[in-house]
């Protein structure tokens, strides 16, 4: 469960997040989308602890951010864009290594089903260095998922993979949702937001502008009925000059 | 093409310099850069290393000749090793918005060399004042003199290894063929040729040096040796561009410079014919060309190596347990992978030679064992000031991937805490072996001073305050890095090159200084854990134990609150607004 209650960010003077609230439920997938600089990246650097909000709070599993980091960040798993891996382990070791930063005892025997999983086996005794772009996410992605996070937090998590390393990619996000899990996943592939999402949360100018099933956003704006999410989102966010282009 | 290069660069430097002015209005940079320049007022301005009255003009020319001696030795060495074994990468490295940029664009080979060339300026020239700088402190040359003798001495043997490199390289990549040994054969033959000539002059000087060890008049008669007709041919060229700095006056300088400008100059077209010779033998397409100087590129940064059986983690990791200890598991292994079979090679010839060396000059095995005992002892110390820069399997080489290291469930300070244990672990290790090797070489040594007794207390003392000392260098290196990202080198690329020589300079004396600062209550408190342990013990050794253990809390408290302190520093920096790791 992730509780997120009026979280606010500010750079010097520029708000990238204003008073922005919602809820992850256990099961959930929430779709973070928006046009470039509406604040997502920030929304998920202050979400999985990188930068602290400037006021608001943010609750994991019943853990304050930041009032129990530790606890809230040891349930949480957040994936960048960009894998960042160290090039001196291999596959194999940066599970190991994640493993002992999450008290996960049962390491080795999860290890083997979770590259099987992400196609990783044979790189299992690779250094990082060695790994091409969609192998290094998928890497990423396994380091992520390896102490079962009762919170994810993706990226654009498709960055860089190959068409069945999407395929499995999907099936992933779905199954540990169906595990119970809250996924927040962050993506400009509107498809893909279509696809997985069970909620969507639109935000622009570090303002929420939208949140919700795709049905209830288009239930209250009956102008988009029957439109698909391109045409939703390229109005709600004002480039579509429509009646819902957001004010600032 | 020389047009867009200088447009590119200069835009560059321009806006590099804005933004690190736009740094100072955070307080941080700001009093951390009043302090610097209020140091270099002090030192230089004021002229507090004027040089010191009580050192005779004859102790200073002898340390002058010493330090020239062993800085022509020094780059004698480095030419032959660029030669030999081929010269660093990082004299081929280039961005990578450089590659995505120029290589695929129309841009010849050559032109990228020269692009390399020019931009290699800039840093020479930084160096070359900020050394210019230090070095007029004392006596002889001004300041614009010195500087330009340095430029020229920078960017000669920065050329010089990029030729070297070149040459190698075209070896490397025509598969050691004939034609290609040809091209690299003549240069190899000529520096083999130098060292046979050099060690043969010195084999057969040897009564004369062992004479010069016994009358304490080793510097200038190894000076003579040097200069007789074999090792003056191998030197000349270093000779050359080591006159401009030996000059006395103006005139004299000016003559001096000519020809070693003249060298300078000389090297631009044999860099860049090096360059044709070997797109000629070459003969690649473009894009083979262009991959193989990405991969060159890549191999600039310390790299492990790849494409062998990895070697073994540094322990095998536990899952349950502290989590600290991955992190110093992860750095520690990641050490032993940068480790290459080349570096232990090449201490044990160093240490041969040495050795044997030492036997000639001393005479007796005896007294080559007292000088490789204090040759390791000295190398024990420099570790203490030179290791924690060395040695930087921490967070400095983590810091880039900051947003991954704030995700993971510990406190700020036991991630800082637990990254700089490698390097300390790592440190602490490589002086214990220095100094081991120091004390058995002088094992049964008689001497009225340092007695066994006084030589196993000394041990004690070593045993006890290094592993704080160097724990509270790395933390000073690590805070560095943590309060003033822009300004220190991050993840494994390393400032590199001769012409880089500034930046060390800067790093050396701000770090250290803050260690000094940082050892002056451990120091006082040592003094009067000694005195006590004196009064209660009775003066010796035992009594010094008392001192460096008094010296080791205070240090280790010290470290404790410093890494408190990083540690709130590490949960409030902000990644993309210090301009670490990924932005977004």
């Amino acid at each position: 469960m992730i509780i997120v209650s009026s979280l606010t960010k500010y750079y010097g003077d520029l708000a990238a997040v204003r008073d922005l609230s919602f809820k992850v439920s256990p099961g959930e997938v929430l779709g973070l989308v928006g046009p470039n600089g509406a604040g997502k990246t920030t929304t998920l650097r202050c979400l999985s602890g990188i930068i602290p909000p400037t006021s608001g709070s943010i609750t994991i599993t019943g853990f304050d951010l930041a009032k129990q980091p530790r606890e809230a960040k040891g349930a949480l798993s957040f994936i960048p864009d960009e894998p960042q891996l160290f090039e001196y382990l291999t596959v194999e070791e940066h599970l190991r290594f994640v493993g002992r930063l999450y008290g996960v005892p049962d390491v080795e025997e999860r290890i083997v089903p979770l590259l099987s999983e992400l196609e990783l086996v044979e790189k299992r005794g690779a250094l990082s260095t060695e790994l091409s772009r969609g192998m290094k996410q998928k890497l990423a992605i396994a380091c992520g998922l390896l102490h079962r996070p009762k919170v994810l937090l993706l990226d654009e998590p498709l960055t860089g993979l190959d068409p069945i390393g999407i395929r499995r990619m999907k099936q992933t996000i779905l199954s540990r949702a169906r595990e119970g899990t809250a996924v927040i996943l962050s993506s400009h592939l509107l498809h893909l937001v279509e696809e997985l999402c069970s909620q969507l949360l639109v935000i622009q100018g570090g303002r929420l502008v939208a949140l919700g099933k795709i049905a209830e956003i288009v239930a209250d704006r009956p102008h988009l009925s029957g439109q698909g999410l391109e045409d939703i989102f390229l109005a709600l966010t004002g480039s579509g000059n429509g009646p819902d282009s957001p004010r600032s | 093409m020389i047009g867009i290069f200088w447009y590119y660069l200069s835009c560059t430097v321009r806006n590099r310099t804005a933004h690190q002015l736009r740094r100072l209005s955070n307080p941080r940079y700001a009093v951390a850069l009043l302090i610097g320049v209020g140091y270099f007022w002090l030192v230089i301005g004021r002229g507090l290393v004027r040089g010191d009255p009580d050192v005779s003009s004859q102790a200073r020319a002898d340390i002058g000749l010493m330090a020239q001696m062993v800085f022509t030795l020094f780059f004698a060495a480095s030419i032959a090793k660029w030669w030999l074994f081929g010269g660093s990468r990082l004299a081929l490295a280039f961005t990578p918005a450089e590659v995505q940029f120029l290589f695929p664009a129309p841009v010849a080979r050559s032109q990228l060399i020269l692009f390399k060339l020019l931009r290699s300026q800039f840093v020479a020239l930084f160096s070359a004042g900020l050394l210019a700088l230090w070095m007029s402190a004392g006596r002889g040359l001004a300041f614009p003199m010195r500087m330009i003798s340095l430029w020229i001495l920078f960017s000669t043997l920065g050329l010089h290894q990029l030729g070297a490199t070149l040459v190698h390289e075209s070896v490397t990549s025509a598969g050691g063929g004939r034609l290609a040994w040809r091209r690299n054969g003549l240069p190899i033959a000529i520096v083999v040729a130098a060292i046979a000539g050099v060690a043969w002059t010195l084999f057969g000087a040897r009564e004369e040096l062992r004479a010069a060890v016994q009358n304490q008049s080793l510097i200038h008669t190894l000076d003579a040796v040097l200069h007789r007709p074999i090792p003056r041919a191998a030197l000349f060229p270093i000779h050359i561009l080591f006159a401009p700095l030996r000059a006395g006056g103006v005139g004299e300088w000016f003559m001096a410079t000519l020809p070693a400008l003249a060298l300078m100059i000389a090297h631009y077209p044999w860099v860049l014919w090096s360059d044709v010779a070997f797109e000629d033998a070459a003969l690649d397409a473009t894009a083979k060309r262009v991959a193989r100087l990405a991969a060159l590129r890549r191999r600039g940064a310390v790299q492990p190596v790849t494409g062998k059986k990895v070697s073994r983690a540094a322990f095998r990791l536990s899952p349950t347990g502290r989590p600290e200890v991955a992190i110093v598991w992860k750095n520690l292994t990641a050490f032993s992978r940068t480790l290459r079979t080349q570096t232990f090679v090449l201490l044990i010839v160093l240490l041969a030679l040495v050795y044997v060396v030492a036997t000639f000059a001393a005479g007796s095995a005896d007294k080559a064992r007292m000088v490789i005992g204090a040759v390791s002892l000295a190398w024990g110390g420099l570790l203490a000031v030179a290791g924690p820069m060395w040695i930087r399997n921490d967070l400095r080489q983590d810091l880039p991937q900051l947003e991954i290291l704030r995700v993971w469930p510990l406190r700020g300070a036991s991630i800082v805490a637990a990254e700089l244990t490698a390097s300390t672990i790592v440190l602490t290790v490589m002086q214990f072996a220095a100094l081991l090797v120091g004390f058995l070489m002088f094992r049964g040594v008689p001497s009225e001073t340092f007695t066994p007794a006084v030589r196993g207390w000394l041990a004690v003392f070593a045993v006890i305050f290094l592993p704080v000392l160097n724990a509270m260098a790395m933390t000073i290196h690590n805070g560095a890095a943590l309060l003033f990202p822009a300004w220190v080198k991050l993840g494994s690329e390393r400032p590199g090159g001769i012409e880089a020589t500034g930046q060390g300079i800067l790093t050396t004396v701000a770090t250290s200084l803050t260690l000094a600062v940082m050892l002056i209550p451990p120091l006082l408190v040592g003094t009067a854990g000694a005195w006590v342990g004196s009064l209660a013990l009775g003066r010796g050794g035992a009594a010094l134990a008392v001192g460096a253990a008094a010296a080791a809390v205070v240090t280790g408290v010290e470290v404790g609150f410093l890494l408190r302190q990083l540690g709130v520093v590490f949960e409030r920096t902000d990644p993309s607004a210090a301009g670490i790791g990924a932005g977004g």
